[in-house]
């Protein structure tokens, strides 16, 4: 049994649509960031979002009402995956599978702020629940009223290919019917300034994959339904594995079968230097919507399902995942 | 694939860091004496909050894991080492094919302590930002030990560590991976403290599990590990089988984001899919460790839940002992019932006075009890209406 692509869903600094989202893709622009000042001193970083309007039907949903934007980014992606497969969750067997690498970090800072001036005794009880890792999974298996397999990945952005991975292994088991894999991501300062020290982050407005520079960080989620039947099938799946020098890590990408269609995880920083040999032609999603870490991942998964859209002789598309704790992941779509 | 015709999967390794001991010896003795080892926080400042006190390991050092480098790195990361490196040491050479650990919070507390740099507006040492994230704790523990299997790093907040070794135990059953190594971790730290206490959730006075007078949880912490292979491949390579995981269940309840569903459906599903994954029946479980946060929601929906499910079962809770460690629970816990399967012990329930009305559970009171163990049920409830239980059996010699 090999999963198939039934429905899929993002938010990316475009919008939610696919299609200027892909045309920015495929013309490598950059979305227009803003700047996110640190409170206490005078370093800033440019990151790149959605609009609010974009999430402004899902603000609404009375769970999520005072739920931090990841679960609103999250709910967004994983609405509009469902709804374009046509899936009805509360009547079928749906897992859903979540994946992250901060999680609901500005509720975290928020709560932690008011700890540290104020002591263990000072903390918010609306603030807390929204910091665990697994607070937008369960936003969205009540909003959609699942109660069978619900879980949450964490790890640096090969969580995003590891959740195709554990929903392969759910839908072969039969635990599910259908497994829908979410990834989102916020942005807080302290993000910016957590990554300030490894030199990851760029002061320009573009991100130039393979040349250096730094990268933009950004909001924004994606989804992707899986089923037994329907769209571009996830063939194989490579688990993160850890390297420990940029050139075991190339070795391990350069050691995937090639592919015409190459959707790289490159964003500008050092970690580029891993997929830099792989095939003769990258997509890179992160030059237009920024690093979103575990959810760029998923959102090259959908990238790469549109580009074997587009490509009609195209056999088959693989995804790179290279994530900044020294991990390397794979994904490859085949028709 | 029929139960029947499925692979046995075996625990061949086991590694357990609490506030019971370091290693599993310690923790057998410590649950044999039903020694209480909660004690006043040290770490941070508690001295406002209603409760004060938490099981909190001591002694890291003593198990001469912790070299220069490891000393350096965050106390879940030197629980998560040793609890490895006893694993490992049990069984010979080990290659896992995948590594699934769970945690709620990873290496927080270097998170604080960069959090409190940056509002200063200094530069934190970059290894605090590199060392607290979920996963590299436990990528610094597998490359110490020289493990480089894939890692999966799963975060289902309380249910988290049982999750991990239900997934790896799939993995295995399902021919998927061979050797799997698995557990979970959770170091104490002043955000989830915090975070319990703004949610009154915490009690100032004993963690009494099941007891009508109970008031609240203590926090705890620690790790487990545990390595899984089959039942021939361990018995080929000279392992020995400490005990058979049979069947794990997972279950969403929907209700809310910290409470469960007062009618117990979170934790009966989990048992009733653990107990069907298992291929067996409820009364074929002598004893049930309860997830027992002793909270009065927790509490009274899964007692309601295991009356249904399991009527017959001796029950305890051991967050008496040691607190509630969060992502490091399950895994412990999955321990604890491994090492009372082996000693015929069924480990007691502390603090229990009596029953909520309606409530008939066997309690196990205070004391342990002697206890012949054929196959020990472990719950774990979380955040996020998680629930989650495994079904662990014991192995005739």
């Amino acid at each position: 049994m090999t999963p198939r692509i039934q429905g899929m869903g993002w938010v990316t600094p475009f919008g939610r649509d696919f299609e200027t989202a892909w045309d920015a893709v495929k013309l490598g622009r950059t979305a227009d960031p803003r700047l996110v000042k640190h409170p206490f001193t005078s370093r800033e970083w440019p990151v790149l979002s959605a609009s609010p309007d974009a999430l402004a039907d899902v603000a609404r949903i009375a769970r999520i009402r005072r739920a931090s934007t990841i679960s609103h980014l999250a709910m967004a992606a994983a609405m509009d995956a469902i709804r374009r497969a046509g899936c009805d969750p509360a009547s079928e067997n749906v897992a859903v599978v979540f994946a992250a690498t901060n999680g609901g970090v500005i509720y975290t800072r928020r709560f932690y702020a008011d700890v540290s001036t104020s002591g263990v005794h000072a903390g918010s009880p609306l603030l807390f629940p929204e910091t665990v890792y697994n607070a937008p999974v369960s936003h969205i298996a009540a909003q959609l009223g699942v109660n069978g397999v619900v879980t949450t990945i964490v790890n640096d952005a090969t969580a995003g290919i590891d959740a195709f991975a554990v929903a392969t292994e759910l839908l072969e088991s039969n635990a599910c019917d259908r497994c829908l894999v979410v990834g989102a991501e916020e942005f807080d300062w302290v993000v910016g300034e957590a990554c300030e020290s490894w030199s990851l982050v760029t002061r320009g407005e573009t991100i130039t994959p393979f040349r250096g520079g730094g990268t933009i960080f950004a909001e924004g989620a994606a989804a992707v339904l899986l089923g037994r039947e329907g769209g571009p099938a996830v063939s194989t799946v490579v688990p993160p594995r850890s390297f420990r020098s940029f050139e075991e890590g190339a070795d391990l990408a350069s050691s995937l079968p090639a592919s015409k269609i190459v959707i790289s995880s490159a964003s500008g920083t050092k970690f580029d230097a891993v997929e830099q040999g792989v095939g003769n032609r990258q997509l890179t999603p992160k030059a237009a919507f920024g690093e979103v870490f575990a959810t760029s991942s998923i959102q090259a998964v959908v990238c790469a399902a549109l580009a074997l859209a587009d490509d009609q002789e195209a056999p088959d598309a693989l995804v790179l995942s290279t994530g900044f704790s020294a991990q390397f992941a794979a994904l490859r779509l085949t028709r | 694939m029929s139960v029947s015709t499925q692979r046995r999967v075996v625990v061949s390794g086991m590694g357990c860091v609490s506030p019971l001991g370091v290693g599993c010896d310690a923790t057998l003795a410590a649950l044999q004496d039903a020694r209480d080892c909660v004690t006043p926080v040290t770490e941070f400042d508690v001295s406002r909050c209603r409760s004060t006190t938490a099981g909190q390991v001591s002694d890291l050092s003593r198990a001469g894991v912790i070299n220069a480098r490891a000393g350096r790195w965050s106390r879940a990361a030197q629980m998560l080492l040793i609890a490895t490196h006893e694993a490992l040491g049990q069984g010979g050479s080990f290659s896992p094919e995948i590594a699934v650990i769970g945690t709620t919070s990873g290496g927080m507390p270097l998170g604080e302590a960069f959090y409190r740099a940056s509002e200063r507006g200094s530069h934190a040492p970059r290894r605090w930002v590199r060392d607290y994230v979920p996963q590299q704790p436990a990528l610094d523990a597998l490359r110490t030990l020289g493990i480089d299997a894939p890692l999966r790093v799963l975060s289902n907040a309380c249910a988290t560590g049982t999750n991990a070794v239900g997934n790896a135990f799939h993995l295995v059953r399902s021919g998927r991976v061979r050797r799997a190594l698995c557990g979970g971790y959770d170091a104490l730290c002043e955000l989830v403290f915090a975070g319990f206490a703004s949610l009154q959730a915490s009690t100032g006075e004993k963690c009494r599990p099941f007891d009508a007078g109970r008031s609240g949880l203590v926090l705890g912490e620690g790790a487990a590990v545990f390595l899984l292979e089959t039942a021939e491949d361990a018995e080929a390579a000279g392992r020995p089988i400490l005990a058979e995981i049979a069947g794990y269940g997972a279950a969403n309840d929907n209700h809310h984001l910290t409470q469960p569903n007062p009618d117990g459906s979170g934790p009966r599903m989990s048992m009733e899919r653990a107990l069907r994954d298992a291929g067996m029946v409820s009364d074929g479980i002598d004893y049930v460790n309860a997830h027992g946060t002793a909270t009065p929601f927790n509490d009274a929906c899964e007692a309601r839940a295991i009356m249904d499910v399991c009527p017959e079962a001796t029950v305890s809770s051991t967050k008496g002992q040691m607190g509630h460690s969060l992502g490091a629970a399950g895994a412990i816990e999955a321990a604890f019932c491994i090492l009372g399967i082996r000693n015929a012990l069924a480990p007691a329930n502390l603090h229990f006075r009596s029953a909520d009305d309606g409530v008939a559970l066997d309690i196990v009171a205070n004391a342990p009890r002697p206890l012949r163990i054929r196959a020990a049920l472990s719950n774990s409830l979380g955040f996020g209406g998680s629930n989650a239980s495994l079904v662990i059996r014991e192995v005739a010699p």
